[in-house]
């Protein structure tokens, strides 16, 4: 019964993993998306660079109203503020620590690197790459969420939230008699569709294809 | 888990694609310009499995088609790559005496002619 459920859950993985892949080539062949909802095709497209002066120009205006609130600091400034009062976390009291560990680490696995490749004997190899590489790798990547989080109210980082909200908006489009126009008349639109669960579906998906286009490293 | 841009990468469909586009000249995307970060980061990862599938005909020692298949290994083994062993190599070349001959003399290429 268990080996059935494996062999189900592993054609389920190499479904998904297809369907991935044809989206990923999909994207990167044409540098855009269509896809259906009921009878309507949407469309995400590779930002123009009309597109990229728009984005410009909300950026600056987002940037003035975020430099102009109490609520949100430099990443430099939240930076000094947990070398006073600390990150809360006990085992890193500042971000300092956490950046040594983490370039700590960078160093460790640099020099398991060799080690690895050079082993000849398959146990001892998997030895260092199981027990030791992989535990350092996942450390590296705690420590970088834990970063993330702690900057998550940095002008940087909203910044960067802001970039990929308004890509979406900006790259959005929606085919209408056969020609794709943008879907959404102007930003305060596309910002008020938290009471539409199936608008919210279709910009959570152009959101995971716009992210896809303009930063695969992240995948 | 596998990144699946690097997946596609290394995938024979587009290794195929990738060396024969170079050949006989035919694109890879239907766009000539302004390329999207993911065709850049997939045309990088396309070269660079390329030359892993090289030095796996190669038979160079380290790598096997199983080390392909896992990121992690492949990141390990293109580290020893570009840090060990061009490294050593370009030591060996270095260490070896290097010469050249003029008229049927070998002359040290350390050697200046007023030596």
């Amino acid at each position: 019964m268990i080996e059935r459920k494996d062999e189900i859950k592993k054609v389920a993985e190499k479904i998904l993993e297809n369907s991935q892949h044809n989206e990923l080539e999909d994207l990167f062949k044409n540098n855009f998306k269509i896809w259906k909802v009921g009878e309507i095709n949407y469309r995400v497209h590779f930002a123009t660079h009309e597109d990229f002066r728009d984005l410009d120009d909300a950026l600056a205006q987002e940037y003035t109203r975020l430099m102009r609130s109490p609520n949100y600091l430099h990443r430099c400034d939240w930076i000094k503020m947990y070398e006073e009062k600390g990150t809360g976390n006990d085992k890193y009291k500042n971000l300092e620590d956490l950046d040594d560990r983490y370039n700590e680490i960078s160093r460790e696995l640099n020099e398991l690197s060799p080690k690895i490749v050079e082993e000849v004997d398959d146990v001892a190899r998997n030895r260092l790459f199981e027990g030791q590489y992989i535990p350092l790798v996942d450390e590296q990547y705690e420590l970088s969420q834990l970063k993330k989080h702690l900057l998550r109210y940095s002008i940087e980082d909203k910044l960067n939230w802001f970039t990929n909200l308004y890509g979406v908006y900006l790259t959005l489009d929606i085919e209408v008699d056969g020609k794709f126009q943008r879907k959404f008349k102007s930003f305060d639109e596309f910002m008020k569709v938290e009471n539409s669960p199936e608008l919210e579906d279709i910009i959570l998906t152009a959101t995971r294809y716009f992210k896809t286009l303009n930063h695969p490293k992240e995948l | 888990m596998n990144n699946p841009i690097r997946t596609l990468a290394r995938s024979y469909k587009w290794q195929v694609i990738y060396k024969h586009s170079k050949e006989l000249g035919f694109k890879l995307f239907d766009n000539d310009k302004d390329l999207s970060n993911i065709q850049i980061n997939f045309l990088q990862w396309l070269e660079i499995y390329s030359s892993l599938y090289e030095d796996l005909a190669n038979k160079e020692k380290f790598i096997t088609e199983e080390w392909l298949d896992n990121d992690f290994l492949v990141d390990i083994y293109l580290y020893w790559r570009r840090n060990y062993k061009y490294k050593k190599e370009n030591e060996d070349k270095e260490d070896k005496p290097k010469s050249f001959k003029i008229g049927g003399l070998t002359v040290p290429a350390k050697m200046s002619i007023r030596d």
